[in-house]
């Protein structure tokens, strides 16, 4: 269907109801990048979502929006719990993909005689790529289903890491309601082998520098300082999460016939969340979460040990911690206000982060006064972003803002334009050190393959969706 | 006998697959998957699987297949190189398929999470044969 599209203001871009929709679309973004999405499918896949029974208020989607699988990756939608679904295409195969950012006490001047060491120590003691694992760690099914369970607890508890950690997680670091016993043998094997593993693709480890602060108060809160060295971490539930979804897809195929939903695309395949299809789904998928929270927590672990080794310092000097891990592909039942009413709602977010504002109960307390902080990943060769969620985003977007910079060019023509480029070489002139495990990750992942994460911040700070507090720069780039 | 093209997508990678019938295109569908997964390696085929697929409809057995693939590289750490089907259905297939182990893969282009249901056809030609598009989320 062609889709069409209406300007509110100069970030915002209304879908009015038209075919099929039982609501209207919400879209941020600017004139420039509205131009893109006419020419991709992803305004018909918002446009698709709004579809869904018991959707409340629009199908919205982020600055960062391109086409994915059923919802737009960028795409936000809120269900009812009586009346709505829930889609596991709302939530993708990379169940919790989620982005950890670490603060050290050090300043990026002291260690960067280090750095090259530390990119060939990080590459090699965290696993990445194809078939990667770790030979020294390996976990029975038992323990795997105490994972399943309890995410990053489980890990704090076998020594990855500590108490202090899990609150400074999303869920602090456990999703409420996975049940191990609705994960099949194929998940649980695919789980087995990965856990602690970075992946490959858009997966990455990062060392970073606070390049410049936006929000000073903000910046304090969190602990950052202009100079200073940080660790980005981003990514998900690996092959239990892909399994999970799969297995699930073919669920809620079978479930969509059953209820008589209609769906515009097979991968919106849904059932209503008071069903036994919906309560299998989000158990599933909050197992998967909770393997993604775990993941990110052992890498951390690792992380440490490696800085520590490399740099010759304790934990007391390094003082690696967490300030925040969020999730970017989840369904979460959260309560918001709707028309004056309080409602539970199932949220699905798909590349898309929660950004609870200040003084709400979520909002760990050591962030309370400035909200919670919201990470945002850009490109390896220019920067990334730390914000924190605002009032707005509550109100609009069911406490919703971006995730990352969105792609801009296919892997094939990011590829043919890196042909004639050094890429490794051209990031090492600047500073910026690459180490990747899968021949065609560095090429399909060059900078200009991606939007300009800048632009989607300032779109998401213009419409008061989230409020930019840093900007951190990348020294050191760890792909799978 | 078929081939494939593989199709351009913003994040990922599709694949366009026709055979001459339907297990011509369940291999050529494979080879596309294999394709994009891209190992490298010198060494020489030395050892066979024998497996077997079921779905409960030509979609759903197309995606099975190929997500087959993906769960012995990924977890059994055995890189297929040929593929032979032996016996095909619309809901069940059987294959052989010529695996390396992964420590003699000196390089991988990608890591494919999924096939997906995204956009999928799965169709007989009028003139004969079949054809599928199939999006891999990588």
């Amino acid at each position: 269907m062609s889709v069409k599209v209406e300007q509110i203001d100069s970030c915002r871009w209304r879908i009015p109801r038209q075919g099929q929709m039982r609501t209207e679309g919400l879209v941020f973004a600017d004139r420039a990048m509205m131009e893109v999405l006419r020419r991709e499918q992803a305004l018909e896949q918002v446009a698709n979502v709004a579809t869904l029974p018991g959707i409340v208020g629009p199908s919205i989607a982020m600055p960062d929006i391109h086409w994915g699988y059923g919802f737009p990756i960028g795409g936000v939608a809120a269900f009812d719990a009586e009346e709505g679904v829930v889609s596991p295409g709302g939530v993708g195969y990379d169940i919790n993909c989620g982005v950890r950012l670490l603060r050290s006490a050090l300043p990026v001047a002291e260690v960067r005689p280090a750095l090259k060491e530390l990119a060939d120590l990080l590459f090699r003691n965290i696993p990445s790529g194809v078939g990667s694992q770790r030979k020294d760690f390996k976990l029975t099914q038992q323990q795997e289903k105490r994972v399943l369970q309890h995410g990053a607890r489980w890990a704090v508890e076998q020594g990855f890491g500590s108490a202090v950690d899990l609150e400074h997680i999303e869920e602090g670091g456990t999703l409420p309601g996975a049940d191990p016993e609705v994960i099949s043998e194929r998940a649980l094997e695919r789980g087995r082998a990965q856990l602690g593993t970075l992946g490959s693709g858009n997966h990455f480890l990062e060392l970073d520098e606070v390049e410049e602060i936006h929000d000073p108060v903000a910046a304090d809160a969190l602990g950052l300082f202009p100079g200073q060295l940080t660790v980005t971490i981003h990514t998900g539930s690996r092959g239990l999460g892909y399994q999970v979804c799969d297995e699930s897809l073919r669920l809620m195929i079978r479930a969509s016939q059953k209820y008589g939903i209609e769906l515009p695309d097979r991968q919106l395949c849904c059932a209503p969340l008071p069903s036994p299809e919906a309560r299998q789904y989000l158990a599933a998928m909050a197992c998967a979460a909770n393997f993604a929270f775990a993941n990110r927590q052992m890498i951390t672990s690792w992380v440490r040990e490696t800085m520590e080794t490399v740099l010759g310092l304790g934990p007391r000097d390094l003082q690696l911690a967490v300030i925040y891990d969020v999730c970017h592909n989840i369904a979460k039942w959260e309560q918001h206000e709707v028309a004056g009413r309080k409602r539970r709602l199932c949220v699905h977010r798909k590349g898309a982060t929660r950004a609870f504002p200040p003084g709400h109960p979520e909002t760990p307390a050591l962030y309370r006064q400035i909200g919670q902080p919201v990470l945002i990943p850009g490109d390896m060769g220019r920067y990334s972003y730390v914000l924190v969620g605002t009032a707005g985003a509550f109100a609009e977007t069911f406490g919703s803002t971006c995730h990352g910079a969105g792609r801009l060019l296919s892997r094939h023509a990011a590829k043919k334009q890196a042909r004639h480029q050094d890429v490794i070489g051209d990031l090492a002139a600047r500073g910026i050190l690459v180490r990747a495990a899968g021949r065609g990750t560095v090429a399909e992942e060059i900078p200009e393959a991606y939007k300009d994460v800048l632009d989607v911040v300032n779109i998401v700070q213009q419409a008061g969706i989230g409020k930019i507090v840093a900007r951190l720069r990348p020294l050191v780039v760890i792909k799978g | 006998m078929g081939d494939f093209t593989l199709l351009d997508h913003t994040a990922d990678i599709g694949l366009q697959a026709s055979g001459d019938d339907w297990g011509d295109l369940l291999r050529q569908a494979a080879l596309a998957v294999l394709q994009v997964i891209g190992a490298q390696s010198e060494t020489a085929v030395e050892q066979t699987l024998h497996i077997e697929v079921s779905g409960n409809d030509r979609e759903e057995l197309l995606i099975n297949w190929l997500n087959e693939l993906l769960f012995y590289i990924e977890v059994r750490h055995l890189v297929p190189c040929q593929v032979t089907m032996e016996a095909v259905a619309a809901d069940r297939l059987a294959a052989v398929l010529g695996v390396i182990p992964i420590d003699a893969v000196t390089s991988f282009a990608h890591e494919v999470k999924s096939a997906t249901y995204h956009r999928i056809v799965v169709q007989e030609q009028p003139g004969g044969g079949w054809l599928a598009r199939v999006y891999l989320d990588l």
